[in-house]
């Protein structure tokens, strides 16, 4: 494993390789992080945002990793098939391809960590993939980070950016959101600022109601969102924050203020320290 | 991904011993054809580019026969070491295209030889990492069989960085003999830096000259054109794939080509494609194929397999 370099951090090590993933012959782009010292006991899966958000975070992703080792957390944070550089389409994957994957992340890092407890920070679409594997996998703890409260507003999102590129590159709209659902439901795919979506990952979001998963959650929770300024209301997702089962009281909801946007990166900040600095905080007062 | 094709995650330390993290994707058969690209991503970004395009092109060339490498240079993707906070993201461009990841370049290039041990090395980049490897490529044009750039930008970003705005808007609205006197310390410098080498002599008078030249616009990159120079005076074959709907084709049109065109001597040695319906990022899943294409036929005529026609479209 890999030093870490900065001096904060230098209590953690690094690798990034390739891991198996959930079917024959797949595979995922990993990045373990892992406390050089003693370990907390608690293992942390990132599952990133998917598609152009994931790569506008990258960087502060992998920040984030480094720093939750640095606090006695192991880490992992994966691409998901057809993303980044593991294997596959991004056409052809969809919400179960990625909740398949966080499984692998959590299998992977149990295996180098040996891990007592598994939390998840979801970011973005990530939240809900978060929500969808704790369905499947003992998650002790979720961090929503900016959660997708409505996939089904995401996924209109998604054609929406697709009809920006037209504008900007064709000089107008050749084809509406009908349209391009229509292409897709045929089996063509869209560009969404260079990643190519497909009916599989759009369908499933159409489809998805994230309700039932809040409810029957039954862990600890808390939702993080980002401001330019302190102070901003939140109601659409303290309104989502309600909509949590009672089983281990609400989730806290958390306002982390940065100049971070998702609307792009203009000024360089390579991690955001508030969100790195709550999220340990808030995972060690479980120990 | 085709079977025919194997990845491999490594890890490059960089100068200093810090860890640039990368992926090495070949032919199945490890001897391949003997070829090896470096491939420099746009700058801060990551190595599978904007919507894996990087990735994707790599597996099509390794399908080929070629090992490539891409990496994440030191404080960005997954790599180690930082980049300071704070600063403008077209500040950061201008420094790529000033060589801020030169050396990481360098370092990656060092453990392909080790690694690969190809008998034909190309330079690959896209925007800001296109001029990281023309600049890597000139300091030891002898070692690489050609250059491809992708969206190639001939001028220095504008930043809204303050302090290279007002350096900006002062080189505008300066007075004649103030651009005078700022182009002759330009073309000074350029040839100081090449004293007491009879190597680089000659292609650093004509960056000199081309320096004094008034036509040029203000944020001409000096450092391109004398890379350039060098690449195309050392007989370096270079593909230039300019994309139709981006900016820089046209600065590129107007600022660089009737330059390379003013030397009869280096046609052949350079030759421009231009991608159609192709954006900046390359976003489009047609202008992938094309890309790929001019790529894949590019190389061999590069190798000297097909008579190039320099500056064609």
């Amino acid at each position: 494993l890999g030093e870490n370099v900065r001096t904060v951090r230098a209590t953690a090590r690094e690798e990034c390789r390739f891991i198996d993933g959930a079917r024959d012959g797949d595979f995922l782009y990993a990045r373990f992080h892992l406390p050089r010292k003693e370990s907390s006991g608690t293992g942390v899966v990132i599952a990133p945002p998917v598609g152009h958000e994931r790569l506008r975070c990258y960087r502060e992703l992998v920040s984030l990793a480094r720093s939750l080792a640095s606090a006695g957390h192991p880490a992992i944070f994966a691409d998901y098939r057809g993303e980044g550089e593991s294997s596959g389409c991004y056409a052809e994957t969809d919400l179960a391809s990625r909740v398949e994957d966080v499984e692998t992340m959590a299998r992977e890092l149990e295996s180098v960590a040996s891990c007592e407890k598994l939390a998840i920070v979801g970011v973005r679409l990530g939240a809900v993939l978060a929500l969808l594997a704790a369905k499947r996998v003992e998650v002790s703890a979720l961090a929503l980070v900016e959660p997708v409260t409505s996939p089904s507003v995401y996924a209109r999102d998604l054609l929406r950016a697709n009809m920006i590129l037209q504008r900007q590159y064709q000089g107008g709209i050749r084809r509406n959101a009908a349209a391009l659902k229509a292409a897709l439901q045929a089996g063509e795919t869209v560009s969404v600022y260079g990643f190519h979506l497909g009916w599989p990952l759009l369908g499933a979001l159409e489809e998805l109601d994230p309700l039932p998963l809040q409810k029957s959650f039954a862990g600890r929770a808390l939702i993080l969102h980002f401001e330019h300024r302190s102070g901003r209301a939140r109601p659409d997702l303290e309104g989502w924050r309600q909509e949590f089962g009672r089983a281990a009281g609400r989730p806290g909801l958390a306002e982390i203020v940065t100049p971070f946007s998702w609307a792009g990166k203009n000024v360089w900040i390579a991690g955001i320290e508030p969100l790195e600095r709550k999220i340990a905080e808030w995972l060690g007062e479980d120990r | 991904m085709s079977p025919h094709v194997r990845r491999r995650a490594v890890g490059i330390p960089n100068r200093d011993g810090l860890v640039m993290y990368g992926v090495l994707t070949g032919p199945q058969d490890e001897a391949g054809n003997g070829s090896a690209i470096v491939l420099c991503h746009a700058g801060v970004t990551s190595k599978a580019g904007t919507g894996e395009y990087l990735r994707l092109l790599a597996e099509d060339l390794a399908e080929r026969g070629y090992v490539v490498l891409r990496f994440d240079q030191t404080g960005v993707g997954d790599s180690q070491g930082d980049l300071p906070d704070g600063v403008p993201i077209d500040a950061y461009y201008r420094r790529v295209q000033g060589g801020l990841f030169v050396a990481d370049t360098e370092a990656a290039i060092d453990w392909v030889r080790r690694e690969v041990q190809p008998r034909a090395l190309y330079l690959f980049g896209h925007c800001g990492g296109g001029i990281t490897a023309s600049l890597v490529a000139a300091k030891e044009p002898e070692a690489f069989a050609g250059v491809i750039s992708v969206a190639l930008p001939v001028l220095l970003s504008q930043s809204n960085d303050d302090a290279m705005r007002a350096q900006d808007a002062g080189a505008a609205d300066r007075p004649l003999l103030a651009k005078l006197a700022r182009r002759l310390g330009r073309a000074l410098r350029i040839l100081v830096r090449g004293l007491g080498s009879a190597d680089t002599a000659a292609p650093r008078r004509r960056a000199a000259r081309a320096a004094l030249d008034p036509r040029l616009h203000e944020r001409f990159n000096h450092a391109l054109h004398e890379a350039f120079t060098r690449l195309m005076d050392h007989g370096v074959p270079v593909l230039l794939l300019m994309a139709s709907l981006d900016n820089e084709t046209p600065e590129f049109d107007r600022e660089f080509k009737a330059l390379l065109q003013a030397r009869p001597d280096w046609a052949g040695r350079w030759h421009a494609v231009y991608l159609p319906d192709t954006d900046h990022s390359v976003m489009f899943e047609a202008s992938r194929a094309c890309l790929t294409n001019a790529i894949v036929a590019g190389i061999p005529r590069m190798a000297g397999d097909v008579t190039a026609q320099g500056g064609t479209r």
